[in-house]
């Protein structure tokens, strides 16, 4: 299997009564929240933990794309992988994902992966997201033209990745008399495309006809079965191929100790933190409208039931990979097996878990599981066939 | 109700649109605004005593998919020059409420030879003088607290019998048909410069307590007007024809009456 370290960068002092103060630690809360000289610090730990995934033998670091939120403070993802393009020497950095519907220029984000990936030999992973609904208000997007600027974004920076410029592009969307991408990317015929998703049947499909590596995160064991089934279903069926494990991640918290109650207890009050102040999302910011389907919204509705509360992200989807180097070695090959994934995407740090205590249990993973995890190199993920 | 109803489906350049016909008079074109585009309120009742009121749902309202062609307002404005032609509605005069109001101001602006008189009703569409607070990021029942001076005068969704969640994804739709006019500015910046081609006789109606755009600036909208007559209806909010249906049809009935056949 591949081993991503996955990281949010979260603020860790989003006050406790956020919800009631702010209504959401999203586009509300007052950046006066946010303490730049705190702030200088964090982005040095968190950084440091990402370069220690990547000596400690890591396939991968990911960083992703969040705006005006406590949640993750990373809003522009490409600006992190520069600085770890520079202090990681083998570890793919993985974007997960730039959000090119919230893009009003796509074309600046074909520039910067290019850019990242002639700079690092190669080294870029490059994800692809709408973002999540929060961020329509925060950049002010429409909200019902989300899907249709994701597409035509992405077709966009595929075709300025790969088909000799200048060419014009007529968009609905965007419009350029001249695309014509310096530098280009290194990789040919374009760094890997992931899509990262909460299980839209949309994005399933559209990821599967691709070939393009499926994410899902937060998302229950059963369920996340279900949609890597349906994408293996659809690949084999519809597309005509067959869809192996290095077209699915499973994402998950993991924290290893040296007794399981330790690390149940250590992880409890970040897992809480995450939940309820990160995570403090009402409905109608998470699923603004027209960013989703009627009938997605209908199915959405059912599950929570009207006026219930909002379901909270699993972060132990499958068997919980909290405790000893042992059982989580032992859980994390069952839950990949389980869903079938050969991308194993590890959060480490959670919620407000500081960073003492995020390097003693990514050093004890170096130490006592890392060394026993089926490591063979799984095929390079399939690229897109758009040329 | 008073008025014998029907519900017809009129094609509208390919585009399938409902729409509410009833009374007997002069043709009278409701626009509704954000919300209710598929009942007949008392407010269109007591009109339809002196009009043929028509209140057609605007595209991806009342169930109906939202069209890729639709934009922004311009092209629902164009939407209803083709849509007066179909119908054959020889100048009617036209009431547009909230979201509705700036689409019959788009209307009125580029097409004023197809306008007897219009009625603006706590309209959108001029640049507010402060922001405008933000619907769609609110909780339904503090939204409903922007719109409506007191408790919703319409019943909770399920209480007709119907089934609450059908009504909850139909306002899901309609807010993302709402959005797509609405969502990066709830104005036309162009609008102000071009409201002097409002020549037919014009009336503006606004509620006193209208939190979301206050009766000041439905008074800067009439002043901005040639010859605007402005009505502020105190102790009502945004959805004056909901909260105040019989002192609303009162007063369009008179104003519109007096026009018909006047200068455009």
């Amino acid at each position: 299997m591949k081993l991503f370290n996955f990281h949010l960068m979260p603020w860790p002092k989003i006050p406790a009564d956020v919800r009631e103060r702010y209504t959401s630690s999203w586009v509300l809360m007052p950046n006066t929240v946010y303490d730049p000289v705190e702030g200088t610090g964090l982005y040095a730990e968190y950084l440091d933990q990402l370069v220690f995934a990547d000596e400690i033998g890591f396939d991968a670091v990911c960083v992703n794309e969040h705006h005006q939120n406590g949640y993750g403070t990373m809003p522009s993802p490409n600006i992190i992988a520069g600085v770890l393009a520079g202090r990681t020497k083998n570890a793919k950095i993985a974007i997960l994902g730039n959000g090119i519907a919230l893009r009003e220029n796509p074309l600046r984000v074909a520039e910067e992966i290019a850019m990242l990936d002639v700079i690092t030999g190669g080294r870029i992973i490059s994800g692809f997201v709408r973002g999540i609904g929060a961020e329509y208000f925060s950049l002010n997007i429409d909200p019902s033209t989300s899907r249709a600027r994701f597409h035509e974004a992405h077709d966009l920076i595929v075709k300025a990745w790969t088909e000799p410029g200048p060419f014009a592009w007529d968009g609905e969307h965007y419009s350029y008399k001249y695309v014509n991408v310096w530098p280009r990317p290194l990789q040919q015929p374009h760094p890997p495309i992931f899509v990262p998703s909460q299980g839209s049947s949309e994005t399933i499909e559209w990821a599967a006809e691709h070939r393009y590596p499926y994410v899902c995160t937060y998302t229950p064991m059963p369920q996340l079965i279900r949609y890597y089934d349906e994408y293996r279903r659809l690949a084999e069926e519809r597309f005509g191929y067959t869809a192996g494990p290095e077209q699915f991640g499973w994402t998950s918290l993991i924290y290893v100790a040296e007794t399981e109650q330790e690390a149940l207890e250590a992880v409890a009050p970040h897992a809480q933190y995450f939940a309820e102040r990160c995570f403090a999302l009402p409905p109608q910011m998470l699923m603004p409208p027209g960013y989703t389907t009627s009938g997605s919204f209908r199915r959405m509705l059912e599950a929570r039931g009207i006026g219930g509360p909002q379901a909270a992200p699993d972060l132990n989807a499958g068997e919980v990979l909290i405790g000893t180097p042992d059982q989580v070695g032992e859980r994390l090959v069952n839950n990949m097996e389980r869903c079938g994934a050969g991308i194993f995407m590890g959060m480490f740090q959670v919620g407000d878990m500081p960073h003492a205590k995020v390097m003693r249990s990514m050093e004890l993973f170096a130490d006592k599981v890392l060394p026993h995890l089926p490591r063979d190199p799984a095929p390079k993920p399939v690229t897109s066939s758009v040329a | 109700m008073t008025a014998d109803v029907r519900t017809t489906t009129i094609d509208v350049r390919g585009t399938t649109v409902p729409c509410l016909v009833g009374g007997d008079g002069p043709p009278l074109l409701w626009l509704h605004g954000a919300g209710g585009s598929d009942s007949w309120s008392p407010a269109q009742d007591a009109l339809a005593t002196a009009f043929t009121v028509w209140a057609p749902a605007h595209p991806g309202f009342a169930g109906t998919p939202l069209p890729d062609w639709v934009r922004d307002v311009h092209d629902l404005a164009f939407h209803y020059v083709d849509f007066l032609a179909t119908t054959s509605l020889d100048r009617p005069t036209v009431v547009g409420i909230s979201l509705g109001g700036w689409i019959a101001t788009d209307l009125a602006v580029h097409r004023p030879d197809l306008v007897d008189a219009l009625v603006l009703v706590d309209a959108l569409g001029l640049r507010p003088e402060s922001p405008m607070p933000d619907l769609f990021i609110m909780e339904p029942a503090a939204a409903m607290g922007v719109l409506f001076n007191g408790p919703p005068p319409m019943p909770p969704p399920g209480a007709d019998g119907g089934d609450p969640m059908d009504m909850i994804v139909r306002m899901y739709e309609e807010q993302a048909a709402a959005a797509r006019i609405m969502w990066k500015r709830s104005y036309d910046p162009r609008l102000e410069r071009r409201l002097h081609h409002l020549t037919m006789p014009t009336l503006v109606i606004w509620g006193g307590d209208d939190r979301l755009l206050p009766a000041e600036h439905g008074r800067r909208l009439a002043d901005l007007i040639p010859g605007a007559r402005v009505e502020i209806l105190d102790g009502v909010g945004h959805v004056v024809p909901l909260e105040a249906p019989d002192a609303f049809a009162r007063l369009v009935t008179e104003f519109a009456l007096a026009s018909i056949g006047g200068p455009s």
